[in-house]
C-alpha cells in the first residue's frame, strides 16, 4: 500500500518540480505597475479609460517614485482598457486599485459596462470606491497631496470626510452592486471638484439607472444621508455654524389606501436640538420635489413600498414614476 | 466506559467540518433571494431528520453479521455500492470545487495539473494515516476554523445591512423549493454519508456526537452564509463565485490588517480535505466490506488523484 | 578473536597462578597500562597472589589500604575453607568484593576500574571495586541554564549520574537496571524508572530495543537514540534528552523511563511528547503565569520561525493582492534593483544565517567580536547597500532565525521545515504553504514514542488534557499525571 502511494506521489512530485520552472516567469511586486485608480471619460461615443499607476523604479531605487497616467480609447470599456494597458511596459497589478473615477459625461451604457467590468475582473477588490467628477483625466492628473497616488488620496479624503461629517457614502463597489441587484435604480456617489489643480469632495452625484441625473451639494448630501439611512449622519450649515446631525431612526410608510401619501419619518439627534427640525424638513421636501421633476426615486421609496405594501406596489408598478411624480410627501422630523 | 466516550468530540468536529466541506466555498447558490436563509434552515432541519433515520439504518446495514439470509446480503451489498459511489461522487465534487477555486483565485497562472497534484499528494498522505490520527487532526483544524469564522463574522458585522435578510411575507412553494434545493443537495444530502461512516468505519453509532456535530456544522455554515447575505445582499452574494472569500476580503482593521483572504483560503483547504478524506475512507471501507481487497487498495490513490 | 570480552567468557581461571598470569598478560600484551603486583600473603609459608589493575582507572591508595595491607597480615584459612571465599569475606577491607571464574567477566570488571586478585591454587579470582578515575565534576549544563532552580548537571560517569537521580528519588521504588551495549566498548547503560509508575510494557520495550543494538561502540547516548527511536527519519525527536538530574527525576515521577549511558552526560527519557519540546527546564520552578507566557511565546515563535519566510515569498511572488497597499509599495521599493528572486534571496540568507550561527558555536571566543562585525556589517549593511539582498528579506530571515532560537529542542526541525515551506511557497504560493503545514501537522499527530501518541493530549479534547501543554496550570490543579499515565493521582488535597 505504502509503495503504491509512493509510486503515485513521486512521479507527480517530479513532474511538479520540473513543470514549475514557469514560476521563474512570474513577476514579483518590484517589477510591476501598481494601479491606484481607474478613470473613465466619454466624448460622444468614444470612451477613454485611464490607469493611474505607481511606478517603482527597479533599476534606480534612489529615483523618486513616478506616477503615470496611461490612457486608451475605444468604443467600449474593454477596448479602451486594453489600449491603455498596451502602453504599460510592465504588468499592471489591479489588486491595489483604490478608486474608480467616473466622469460625468459617461452615459448609462458606459456606466453599466464599468460595473460589468468590475464584476468580471476578479483581481479588483470588491471594496473599491466609485466617485464622480467632471473629468476623470483632470482629476487623476493632479498632484498628489499626502500619498503616492491620487487614487489613494481620494480614498483617504473620503475616509477623512466620513470621520468629520459622519456621512457614510456607501459607494464601495459591493454596496452599489448589491443595491443594483435588488433593483434599486437610484444611488449616489461622492463628487470630487477640481479647482486649480486641487481636488476635494463637494457633494454627491445621484445616478438613476446608471445615468447621472442630479448633483447634491454638501448640505443636501447630509440631508440625503439622514433621510435614507436609519443611522445616517451628516453635517449641516445652520445659523452660520456647522452642526452634526444623526438620524436615530428613519422609516417610510404609506398612509391611506385610496390616495396614499408617502410619509417619511425620521427621528434625529443633533447639537442644535429642535431648532434644525424645520431646516431638515424643508431640505428633504426640496430634494423630493427636485427628484420628482427629474423622475428619480431619490429615497428608494419604491423598494420600501414593494417590501411593505407589495399588493399596492404591484398595482402601481407599471407606471411607478407616474405615481411618484404625483405623490405627496409628508415629512415628520422629531 | 472510558473507551466508549473516547473521540466523541473528534467525531463531532468531523461532522462539523464535513458539513462545511465544499459548501462554504460556493454558497449561497446562484439564484439566491431574500428567502435563502429560510431555505437553508428548512434544509438543515430536514437533514437532521434524515440523519436521525440514517443512523440506526446504517448501524443495521453496516455492522454485525449479515447471516445466511440472501435478501439481507443483497440489500447490504447494494447499500455498500451506493454508498461507495455516492462517496466517490461527493469527493470528486468537493475536489473539483476546491481546485477550481485555487485555479481561479489563488494560483491563476499555475497549470491545473500541478494544483491537483499537490492536493492529491496531501490526500493520499492522509489516506495512509490511522483513523485516530486523522481525527486528532480534525480536532485541531476545527478550533482554527471556528476561531476564524467567528472572528470574520464579527469583523464584517459592522457592514451588515439587516434589510438584506428581513422578509415581509412567506414565499410561495416554487420559490421556497428553489431556495431550499441548493442547500439540500449540498451539504445536507452528503451529510448522510457520515451516519454511514461511523457505523462502517468505527462499527458503532454515536447519536450525541452526530447530532452535536451536525448542528455545529450547520451553525457555522449558516454563519458564513448569512454573513455573506447580510453583507452583499442575497442577489450579489449568489452571483459571486466565492462569496465567503469575497466577504472576508472586505474586512479591514486599521491600515495594516486588511486583505485577510488567506485565512479563508485555509478554511476552504481543510474543509475540502476533511470531506474528501472522509469520503475516501468510506469508499475504502465499503469496498472492503464488499470483499474486494484489491479494489480497496486502488480506491485510495485513485479517488485521491481525482 | 573479535576483540570482544565475550570471546573469553568460556575460558575459566585454571587455578595455576603462573598460567593465569600468563593468560592475562597475553590478553593485554599490547596494553602498557596494565599493572601487575605480586603479593605474598602473611601466613606462614606464604600464599602467592597477583593483583592486576589498569593504571589510571583505580585509586591506588584505596587498593593499598583495602587489599595489599590486609593480605600481608592475613592469617591462613582453615584446611577445608575455600581460599578465595575466605579472602573475600574475612580479609579484604572493601565493600564491593566478588568472586568470579569467567575470564570474560573478569576482563569486563578490570576494564571498568576494578582490581583483580589471582590466588595460587584457587579456581576463582577475587574482583575488588576500587574505581578512582577522574570525572569532570558536577557543573551546570551549558545548554540548559536556568534562572531559578537546581544547577546540577550530569557528568560522564553513569554510576555517579544514577546516584544523582537516586538522591532526588529516595524511594525503594526506584529501579536502575544495567545493560552493556557495544561489542568493543561494552558501554554500561542503566534503564531507570519508578516501578509503580512506569508502564511495564514500555520498560520491557525499552530494554528489548537496547539489547537488540548490535554496534561496535556506544560513545554517546545519541548512538542509542537513533537505534531505538520511533519515527527514525522524522524531523521531530521522539526520545527526550537532558543533562539535568532534576529534569530526569521529574520525568520519572510522571511515569517515564530514563536511559543513562556511561561516557556521556546526556540522559535519554521516553516516552517523549511533542509538547515537551516547548517546555523549559524552569517552567515548574517559576510562577505558573510566567511559565505559561513563556510557553505560549515558544509556540508562537516556532510557528513564526518556520512560516515567516514562506509567507513572505508567497505574498510577494504570487499573492500581491494580499499585501496591504502601503506595505506592498514599501516592499516593492525596497526590493527594487535586487537581481535575485525572493526565493533565491531567501535561500541565500537562510544559509548565511545558519553559517553565522554554527560559526558562533564552534569558533574560539576571542574571535567572537570579529565575527559580530563581519556578520552585522558585511551581511547586514553592505549586502543591502549593494542590492544583493533586500531589507525586507533580511528582516524576515532575522526574525525567523531569532524566533527559532527560542526552541532549542526543535533546532533541526525548524531548519528543515523552514526550507521545505520556502520551497513549497516558491512553487505554489500560499497553497503550497498550507499543504506543507497540513502535512506537517498530520505527521506530528501520527508520530508515536514507545507506544504513546506524540500528541497524546489530543486524545481527549478538554481542559484537563491541555493543562501542561500550551500553558502550565498551577500546581494545585495538576492533580493527575500526564495523559499517558493518568491512572495514578499525583497529589491530593494535602495532609490534615
Amino acid at each position: 500500500m505504502r509503495k503504491l502511494c509512493l509510486a503515485v506521489i513521486i512521479p507527480v512530485l517530479i513532474s511538479t518540480f520540473t513543470g514549475c520552472s514557469a514560476a521563474e516567469s512570474f513577476s514579483t511586486i518590484a517589477h510591476e505597475y501598481l494601479v491606484s485608480a481607474l478613470g473613465f471619460d466619454q466624448n460622444g461615443d468614444e470612451i477613454t479609460a485611464f490607469f493611474e499607476t505607481v511606478v517603482i523604479n527597479s533599476e534606480d531605487a534612489s529615483a523618486e517614485k513616478k506616477n503615470e497616467l496611461l490612457s486608451g480609447s475605444g468604443y467600449d470599456i474593454d477596448t479602451a482598457l486594453r489600449h491603455a494597458a498596451d502602453k504599460a511596459t510592465e504588468t499592471l497589478e489591479l489588486s491595489h486599485c483604490a478608486a474608480v473615477v467616473i466622469g460625468e459625461n459617461t452615459d448609462e451604457k458606459t456606466v453599466k459596462e464599468i460595473f460589468d467590468f468590475l464584476s468580471k475582473e476578479k483581481s479588483i477588490t470588491l471594496s473599491i470606491i466609485l466617485i464622480s467628477t467632471d473629468s476623470a483625466e483632470e482629476l487623476l492628473s493632479c498632484e498628489t497631496i499626502s500619498s503616492v497616488a491620487v487614487g489613494y488620496d481620494i480614498m483617504n479624503m473620503q475616509q477623512a470626510n466620513t470621520r468629520i461629517s459622519g456621512i457614510d457614502y456607501k459607494n464601495r463597489f459591493f454596496e452599489l452592486e448589491a443595491a443594483r441587484k435588488k433593483d434599486i435604480k437610484t444611488y449616489a456617489i461622492p463628487y470630487f471638484e477640481v479647482t486649480a489643480g486641487e481636488y476635494f469632495i463637494d457633494g454627491m452625484t445621484v445616478y438613476n439607472d446608471d445615468s447621472a441625473v442630479m448633483r447634491l451639494d454638501n448640505q443636501e448630501s447630509s440631508v440625503y444621508a439622514i433621510a435614507t439611512d436609519s443611522q445616517g449622519k451628516g453635517i449641516l450649515n445652520f445659523s452660520d455654524r456647522q452642526i452634526k446631525v444623526e438620524s436615530v431612526k428613519t422609516d417610510c410608510v404609506l398612509k391611506g389606501e385610496i390616495a396614499p401619501k408617502i410619509v417619511l419619518k425620521t427621528e434625529i439627534k443633533s447639537e442644535a436640538g429642535k431648532e434644525c427640525e424645520h431646516e431638515i424638513k424643508e431640505s428633504i421636501k426640496n430634494l423630493f420635489s427636485d427628484s420628482q421633476e427629474l423622475g428619480t426615486d431619490l429615497f428608494s421609496i419604491g423598494n420600501i413600498i414593494e417590501r411593505k405594501k407589495n399588493d399596492f406596489y404591484l398595482k402601481i408598478k407599471k407606471d411607478y414614476y407616474g405615481f411618484y411624480k404625483a405623490a405627496e410627501l409628508e415629512v415628520i422630523v422629531k | 466506559m472510558k473507551k466508549n466516550i473516547r473521540f466523541f468530540t473528534h467525531t463531532s468536529v468531523m461532522w462539523a467540518l464535513f458539513i462545511l466541506g465544499n459548501a462554504v466555498i460556493a454558497l449561497p447558490a446562484a439564484d439566491a433571494d431574500e428567502f435563502t436563509f429560510l431555505g437553508y434552515l428548512a434544509a438543515c432541519g430536514l437533514g437532521l431528520l434524515l440523519n436521525l433515520i440514517a443512523l440506526p439504518a446504517a448501524k443495521r446495514l453496516f455492522t454485525g453479521n449479515p447471516g445466511r439470509n440472501m435478501f439481507i446480503k443483497v440489500i447490504r451489498c447494494t447499500a455498500y455500492i451506493i454508498t461507495a459511489v455516492f462517496a466517490v461522487f461527493c469527493a470528486a465534487d468537493t475536489v473539483s470545487a476546491f481546485l477550481r477555486f485555487i485555479k481561479d483565485i489563488v494560483l491563476i497562472n499555475t497549470p491545473m495539473l500541478f494544483i491537483a497534484a499537490v492536493f492529491a499528494a496531501v490526500t493520499v498522505y492522509f489516506a495512509t494515516r490511522r483513523q485516530e490520527d486523522v481525527l486528532k487532526f480534525f480536532l485541531i483544524s476545527f478550533w482554527f476554523a471556528l476561531a476564524v469564522i467567528i472572528f470574520f463574522f464579527i469583523a464584517t458585522s459592522f457592514e451588515f445591512n439587516a434589510a438584506n435578510i428581513i422578509i415581509f411575507k412567506l414565499p410561495d412553494t416554487k420559490r421556497f423549493i428553489s431556495q431550499f434545493m441548493p442547500y439540500f443537495i449540498n451539504p445536507v444530502l452528503p451529510s448522510v454519508l457520515l451516519s454511514v461512516y461511523d457505523a462502517a468505519v468505527f462499527g458503532k453509532t454515536r447519536y450525541a456526537a452526530a447530532v452535536s456535530g451536525y448542528i455545529t456544522g450547520c451553525v457555522l455554515l449558516g454563519i458564513c452564509t448569512v454573513g455573506t447575505v447580510l453583507l452583499f445582499g442575497p442577489s450579489l452574494a449568489g452571483q459571486l463565485d466565492y462569496p465567503y472569500s469575497s466577504a472576508v476580503s472586505t474586512v479591514s482593521i486599521g491600515r495594516l490588517f486588511s486583505r485577510l483572504d488567506g485565512f479563508a483560503y485555509y478554511i476552504y483547504f481543510i474543509c475540502a480535505l476533511t470531506k474528501t478524506i472522509v469520503c475516501i475512507f468510506l469508499t475504502r471501507t465499503c469496498l472492503r466490506m464488499l470483499g474486494s481487497a484489491r479494489a480497496a487498495k486502488t480506491a485510495v490513490p485513485g479517488t485521491g488523484s481525482l | 578473536m573479535s576483540g570482544q570480552t565475550s570471546d573469553y567468557n568460556s575460558i575459566k581461571i585454571s587455578g595455576s597462578l603462573k598460567n593465569d598470569v600468563l593468560l592475562f598478560k597475553e590478553i593485554f600484551k599490547k596494553d602498557s597500562v596494565l599493572r601487575i603486583k605480586n603479593i605474598k600473603t602473611g601466613i606462614l609459608g606464604g600464599l602467592d597472589c597477583v593483583m592486576m589493575y589498569m593504571d589510571g582507572m583505580v585509586d591506588p591508595s584505596r587498593l593499598n589500604e583495602s587489599v595489599v595491607k590486609p593480605l600481608l597480615v592475613m592469617k591462613s584459612p582453615l584446611k577445608d575453607e575455600n581460599t578465595a571465599e575466605y579472602i573475600e569475606k574475612q580479609v579484604l577491607f572493601a565493600c564491593d568484593v566478588k568472586r568470579n571464574d569467567s575470564v570474560g567477566k573478569i576482563i569486563e570488571s578490570v576494564l571498568y576500574g576494578e582490581a583483580l586478585l589471582l590466588i595460587d591454587g584457587s579456581t576463582e579470582a577475587v574482583v575488588i571495586d576500587a574505581k578512582g578515575w577522574r570525572t569532570r565534576g558536577i557543573s551546570e549544563p551549558s545548554e540548559e541554564k536556568v534562572l531559578e532552580g537546581p544547577r546540577e548537571g550530569f557528568d560522564e560517569a553513569a554510576l555517579l549520574n544514577v546516584a544523582m537521580v537516586r538522591r532526588k528519588l529516595q524511594t525503594p521504588d526506584f529501579c536502575a537496571e544495567m545493560q552493556r551495549v557495544g561489542r568493543r566498548t561494552a558501554t554500561i547503560v542503566f534503564v531507570c524508572y519508578l516501578g509503580s509508575l512506569a508502564d511495564s510494557k514500555t520498560v520491557a520495550e525499552v530494554k528489548r530495543r537496547i539489547s537488540k543494538i548490535d554496534i561496535d561502540g556506544i560513545l554517546d547516548s545519541n548512538y542509542i537514540t537513533e537505534q531505538i527511536r520511533d519515527g527514525k527519519y522524522s524531523l521531530f525527536k521522539t526520545v527526550g534528552t537532558t543533562e539535568r538530574p532534576d529534569v530526569v527525576a521529574a520525568k520519572l515521577l510522571e511515569g517515564r523511563i530514563a536511559v543513562i549511558v556511561d561516557g556521556t552526560p546526556v540522559v535519554l527519557t521516553v516516552p517523549y511528547l511533542f509538547s515537551e519540546s516547548f517546555q523549559s527546564d524552569e517552567d515548574y520552578y517559576l510562577n505558573f503565569l510566567i511559565s505559561s507566557a513563556g510557553r505560549i511565546l515558544r509556540y508562537i515563535c516556532f510557528f513564526l520561525s518556520v512560516s515567516i519566510p514562506a509567507v513572505f515569498i508567497a505574498l510577494s511572488t504570487f499573492h500581491k493582492d494580499l499585501l496591504p497597499t502601503s506595505l506592498a509599495i514599501a516592499v516593492a521599493q525596497l526590493r527594487g534593483g535586487v537581481p535575485f528572486s525572493p526565493f533565491t534571496e531567501c535561500i541565500i540568507m537562510i544559509f548565511v544565517f545558519e553559517i553565522l550561527k554554527e560559526t558562533g558555536v564552534r569558533m574560539p571566543q576571542s574571535l567572537g567580536h570579529a565575527l559580530s562585525i563581519v556578520g552585522g556589517l558585511v551581511v547586514g549593511q553592505a549586502a543591502v547597500e549593494a542590492r544583493i539582498i533586500s531589507t525586507p528579506m533580511l528582516i524576515v530571515i532575522a526574525l525567523s532565525g531569532i524566533s527559532g532560537l527560542m526552541i532549542p529542542r526543535l533546532r533541526g526541525a525548524v531548519f528543515y521545515l523552514r526550507l521545505i515551506f520556502v520551497i513549497l511557497a516558491a512553487l505554489f504560493g500560499l497553497y503550497g504553504f498550507f499543504a506543507g503545514i497540513t502535512v506537517t501537522v498530520m505527521h506530528i499527530v501520527s508520530l508515536t514514542s514507545f507506544g504513546t501518541d506524540y500528541t497524546v493530549s489530543l486524545r481527549k479534547a478538554g481542559f484537563q488534557s491541555l493543562k501542561d501543554t500550551f500553558w502550565r496550570a498551577p500546581w494545585p490543579l495538576m492533580k493527575k499525571r500526564p495523559e499517558f499515565n493518568r491512572n495514578i493521582t499525583r497529589q491530593s488535597e494535602g495532609k490534615k
